[in-house]
């Protein structure tokens, strides 16, 4: 029977196809959208997140010895540098995103972008800006993004105190940049204002075909085709359509990602197994089965009685004037 | 002979419209019988409550001995399947299927092997005059093949009982006898008892024996009224 259903989906004719790939691209859009959604979000959050851990917030609460902050923008070349000067105020004191350690007075770290930039100058032109010892290369925890030209300078907590926009810091990165409720404000949107219309798209296609379907349908129980068997018809035609349209889906999610991708912006990069997943159940599945839960309903009609499946969708009623 | 499907005192309703006030019937092994009767008497729903199809408020359906109405779904579904035959006025055909794959979807249905299944539902396009016309799908075939592709479906499995409501009715009637022709010289080859529901009594003609249905009820066969 699951042969046949995909032959009855795939080989049947100009006009079965034709609504398979109506309703399999209905739910590539769907499936396409709410990936690139959850991925854009998931980017922002993540985008933000590492904003974050650049520019923490004050905070004093806890325990620990708090780290002095500080962060500037420096320009060369009119290039935009971030100098982040911190000093430890005990063994307690949190690090600094993308560093192993809180550098110590007159030791600092480079981003690989500003490492590159300092290679590329003598050393009376920029790397003179940061004197010490060199003690490696900023990770992408720490980068909004990987050509952030950034450095992370250590100083005594009196010299850091002393810079513009000194704040003690009890810990760097580690809250979430984005409330959960505003993340489910942003879906919430974006499912309103893109998923709905695509949905009534969905539903208008499978309701067009339904037509169609109660008619093979009644024509395959007239020859005894089991409730079992048409079930297993109606829904191999159903994920036939959601298989293909959710593999639509992911590549025009990949299409999309790709420049995304390109802008060098690394989170953009992001889309958690998790999200994939929430996709595949929520959009493309259940949408896609809707046919199959339709029919399900009108079999249960047709049971009590109704002549519609003997006499199949369609067709004519028969003439009542005459006589015999 | 023997009695093979009988309906005793069998009514049923449509909600409050009542279709059948007590009908019976009986046909016996290898009959041909003709169902007659003015539009809306009851005869296409005597007619689903014999296949099963239809399961009567009050009443007995029995066929080769056993009672039908009482069946389940499922094992009504196999019967109709295994046992019975269906050629209706129209919209029989999936539309999604070629012509063979039509004639073959009882046999497909009840687990017979695609390529065999396809085998003895090529033998009758040749039987039926429809050459040639394996590959079709229904949109693409005239009302008489389509028809006759119905008839080859209903009588592929080899069916004790086939069936027929108003076979001919959406045919010009020269192409109506050619269709009747087939379907009463395939039946006699095969020993199927007919059950046909007709209100013209030129096809009524190809019956051994008629019965007039009248508000839901079966009269005496010999108070036909043409
Ligand atoms: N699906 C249905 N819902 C409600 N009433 C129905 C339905 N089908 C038939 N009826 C009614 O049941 C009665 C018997 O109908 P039936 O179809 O058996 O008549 P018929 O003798 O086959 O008529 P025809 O020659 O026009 O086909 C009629 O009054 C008809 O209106
Ligand atoms: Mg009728």
């Amino acid at each position: 029977m699951i042969a046949f259903g995909l032959r009855l989906a795939v080989a049947g004719g100009r006009e079965a196809l034709t609504r398979l790939v109506v309703i399999a691209a209905a739910v590539a859009v769907g499936s396409g959208l709410l990936l690139t959604t959850l991925a854009g979000v998931n980017a922002v959050n993540a985008q933000l997140t590492r904003y974050a851990a650049v520019y923490p917030n004050a905070s004093t609460a806890g325990s620990a010895d708090p780290l002095w902050w500080s962060t500037r923008d420096d320009y060369f070349h009119g290039q935009q540098i971030v100098r982040i000067d911190v000093a430890g105020t005990g063994p307690d004191a949190p690090t600094p995103a993308g560093v192993p350690s809180t550098p110590g007075p007159g030791e600092f770290y480079a981003s690989p972008a500003l490492r590159e930039l300092l290679a590329a100058h003598p050393a009376d032109q920029l790397a003179d800006r940061y004197p010490g010892r060199d003690l490696g290369t900023v990770g992408p925890a720490g980068l909004p993004s990987p050509d952030t030209l950034l450095a992370i300078v250590g100083g005594t907590p009196d010299a850091v105190r002393a810079l513009p926009h000194a704040r003690q810091v009890s810990n760097v990165g580690d809250t979430p940049a984005l409330p959960e409720a505003t993340v489910d404000l942003i879906l919430g949107v974006i499912a309103g204002g893109l998923l709905f219309p695509v949905l009534i798209f969905i539903g208008t296609a499978t309701r067009l075909s339904a037509a169609r379907r109660e008619q093979r349908f009644a024509a395959m129980r007239l020859v005894g085709a089991t409730p079992r068997q048409i079930a297993t018809v109606a829904a191999v035609e159903a994920a036939a359509a959601a298989v293909a349209g959710t593999a639509v889906g992911f590549g025009l999610f990949y299409a999309f990602r790709s420049p995304l991708a390109a802008s060098r912006s690394p989170v953009c990069r992001s889309s958690p197994p998790t999200c994939r997943w929430v996709c595949w159940t929520s959009c493309s599945w259940r949408s896609a089965c809707r046919p199959a839960r339709r029919w399900r309903r009108g079999s249960r009609c047709a049971g009590s009685g109704s002549h519609r499946w003997a006499s199949p969708a369609g067709s004519p009623p028969p003439p009542r004037a005459r006589t015999g | 002979m023997s009695v093979v499907i009988e309906a005793r005192d069998v009514t049923f309703a449509f909600g409050q419209t009542p279709a059948l006030r007590g009908a019976s019937v009986a046909v016996e092994a290898g009959e041909i019988l003709a169902i007659m009767g003015p539009s809306g008497s009851g005869k296409s729903t005597l007619l689903h409550c014999l296949a099963g199809i239809l399961v009567p408020d009050s009443g007995e359906i029995s066929f080769a001995g056993a009672r039908l109405d009482t069946l389940a779904e499922t094992q009504r579904s196999s019967l109709r399947r295994d046992r019975f035959g269906f050629v209706f006025q129209f919209g029989q055909l999936v539309p999604e299927l070629t012509a063979v794959e039509n004639v073959a979807l009882p046999l497909l249905l009840s687990g017979v092997r695609r390529t065999s299944a396809l085998e003895r539902a090529k033998a009758w396009f040749a039987r039926l005059g429809l050459d040639g016309l394996e590959e079709r799908r229904s949109g693409e075939l005239s009302g008489g093949q389509a028809q006759r592709v119905a008839l080859a479906r209903g009588l592929v499995a080899e069916p004790q009982l086939l069936f027929a409501d108003e076979p001919t009715g959406a045919l010009d009637s020269l192409t109506g006898e050619q269709v009747m022709d087939l379907l009463v010289s395939a039946a006699r080859e095969q020993g199927t008892t007919v059950i046909l529901v007709t209100h013209e009594a030129r096809i009524a003609a190809y019956a051994d024996r008629e019965v007039m249905v009248r508000d839901g009820r079966v009269n005496a066969p010999d108070r036909i009224v043409s």
